[in-house]
């Protein structure tokens, strides 16, 4: 749990030094300075073995809550599995009864270490929504839509922009370097390879699109909605095809071409998904909210 | 949260009364039908179809018809795959896991669902040597070799056949680093030099700088150990097209048919190995 502060603290410290050397830039420079920067970290990381090993995955990473195995062998879970499932069991046979019992340990453990995940980051991520909340409606908040407004009239009013930009990038990349210790304690695994631009940039950009920029719970609720058809997306193109078979009739090529490639069809349903979206609600799901100040 | 106990407990409820009746049997097919390796996906998840499809026609199997149930496991998406692989267990009650493809999400796979779901998997394609030792409670098996055991075998094979000096381009990848460690060391232990080694980023549109850099070593020999589909594609073609490299040594992820149709083409001399 240690890693989660370390990696916002991380991030922050390299978003302090990017931001000073960056965020004298405007608008597509600013974007394009700062992925050029991260590809020159990226390169880097990738290339010096010694530190973090390079291109090579780190498996079998700690993880804050018990592991399944072991809450199995414990006593105090088979007791528990046992009264729940009391009357089922008692009619069964002793090898039955074990058998049964067996199967709802391992099932139970298993919730309850998805539970102790939900809960956890469940926490963290009340947490957050509750001191961004505060913040947009402080002064402070008060402070940074203006600028985001007004760069000028709010620099006229004596606000100095440069360093504003600057702390909220910082603050930015401190959250984003928890949440992704948090995603890899989940995994339990570390995968360089695996942080690619489409999945870690384009898709949560897509997420607080989607959900309503300049709303907190819209980025929230974009990203459930996001991941939700992100995983889903794969057994929604199974089944459409399904039922297209069952309206055509037998042999028929091009429902036989479609089924050779239903796998990407994925990517089509993530496409049509956000132009609909994008199409009926351009603000987002939630969009911002304008207060009179 | 209440809800998502009594949900999740509803879930698994039904699941194992599902599971007493052994009429209909179904596997798992985790694997990474997008992402970089869907070329060679295509034949791996043919051979698990027609051995199914086998089964099931003999009529000698016992427990009734197999069902394939497919999931997509993006091939470099821990998350996703461990939603695959649990949506699998839980929705669809699978016996079996055939997959996943990519190592990392083989090992990710093996810790969080496996292990504690007590299923059993196999894989067509996970290499990395760090999959022997992962704690994996006896329910992981695969049938490619780990790159600790490729890498010696690649570089004998090498050796007989008289290449006794090269440049190794590997994928810059855990798979294509790892498996360029193991050929090099072992390689060079035999007496083999390499003149130079570099990795190669996949999805570039050009790799003639690449190939130039390699080809600075002057050895006529270039082992690729990286994607048949990627980055690996792109090398022989900028090799070819400079001429640079004539004898090639390929290591397992270069098995495609577009490889083979381009070698076919354009080299002679060439092996592969699996």
């Amino acid at each position: 749990m240690l890693s989660w502060i370390v990696g916002g603290l991380a991030a922050a410290g390299a978003a302090w030094w990017i931001g000073k050397i960056t965020l004298s830039l405007r608008s597509d420079y600013l974007a394009i300075a700062t992925l050029g920067i991260s590809e020159i970290i990226i390169y880097v990381i990738k290339n010096e073995d010694w530190f973090v090993r390079g291109l090579k995955n780190v498996y079998g990473l700690q993880r804050p809550v018990p592991y399944e195995v072991d809450m199995q062998k414990s006593e105090w879970l088979q007791n528990i599995v046992a009264w729940i499932h009391k009357s089922e069991l008692q009619f069964l046979s002793q090898s039955e009864q074990i058998d049964k019992l067996g199967d709802y340990v391992r099932e139970a453990s298993v919730v309850f270490v998805k539970l102790s995940y939900s809960g956890l980051f469940l926490v963290i991520l009340v947490a957050f929504i509750v001191l961004s909340n505060l913040a947009l409606n402080s002064p402070w908040g008060r402070k940074v839509r203006a600028i985001r407004d007004n760069e000028v009239a709010a620099s006229a009013m004596g606000k100095n922009i440069t360093r504003q930009h600057l702390q909220i990038f910082v603050i930015g990349s401190a959250i984003v370097g928890i949440a992704g210790a948090l995603l890899v304690t989940y995994d339990g695994i570390f995968i360089p390879t695996a942080y690619q631009p489409l999945r870690f940039t384009f898709l949560i950009w897509v997420m607080v699109i989607v959900g309503g920029s300049g709303n907190n719970l819209g980025s929230v609720l974009g990203a459930f909605i996001m991941w939700f058809i992100w995983i889903q997306s794969g057994p929604i193109g199974l089944w459409v095809v399904e039922m297209l078979g069952n309206y055509v009739q037998e042999g028929n090529t091009s429902l036989e071409f479609i089924e050779d490639r239903v796998h990407y069809l994925r990517l089509i349903f993530m496409g049509s998904i956000m132009l609909l979206i994008m199409r009926f609600s351009p603000g987002g799901i939630l969009p911002e909210k304008n207060k009179e100040l | 949260m209440k809800g998502y106990l009594k949900t999740t407990a509803g879930f698994v409820l039904s699941a194992t009364m599902a599971s007493v009746s052994h009429a209909d049997v179904t596997i798992g097919e985790l694997q990474g039908f997008t992402g970089p390796l869907e070329s060679m996906i295509g034949a791996m998840s043919g051979g698990a179809n027609l051995a199914v499809t086998e089964a099931n026609a003999s009529g000698n199997y016992l427990q009734g018809t197999i069902n394939v149930v497919q999931g997509d496991s993006v091939c470099i998406d821990p998350a996703v795959a461990i939603a695959q692989a649990e949506k699998m267990i839980n929705d669809d009650n699978v016996m079996a896991i055939m997959g996943p493809n990519c190592s990392g999400n083989t090992g990710a796979v093996i810790t969080n669902v496996l292990v504690p779901n007590g299923i059993v998997s196999i894989s067509p394609s996970a290499t990395s040597p760090a999959l022997t030792t992962l704690e994996d409670g006896g329910w992981f098996f695969r049938t490619a070799p780990s790159d600790a055991r490729q890498g010696p075998v690649l570089a004998s094979i090498a050796m007989s056949r008289g290449q006794t000096d090269m440049a190794v381009t590997h994928s810059n990848s855990d798979y294509g680093k790892g498996l360029a460690d193991a050929f090099v060391t072992a390689y060079e232990a035999m007496g083999g030099t390499v003149t130079v080694m570099a990795g190669h980023d996949d999805d570039k549109a050009d790799y003639s700088a690449d190939v130039a850099a390699l080809s600075a070593g002057g050895s006529a020999t270039l082992a690729i150990l990286g994607y048949a589909d990627t980055g690996g594609r792109g090398i022989i073609a900028a090799s070819e097209d400079t001429g640079a490299f004539s004898d090639y040594v390929f290591g397992d992820g270069m098995i495609s048919a577009v490889t083979s149709g381009c070698c076919c083409r354009w080299i002679m001399g060439y092996f592969t190995f699996s």
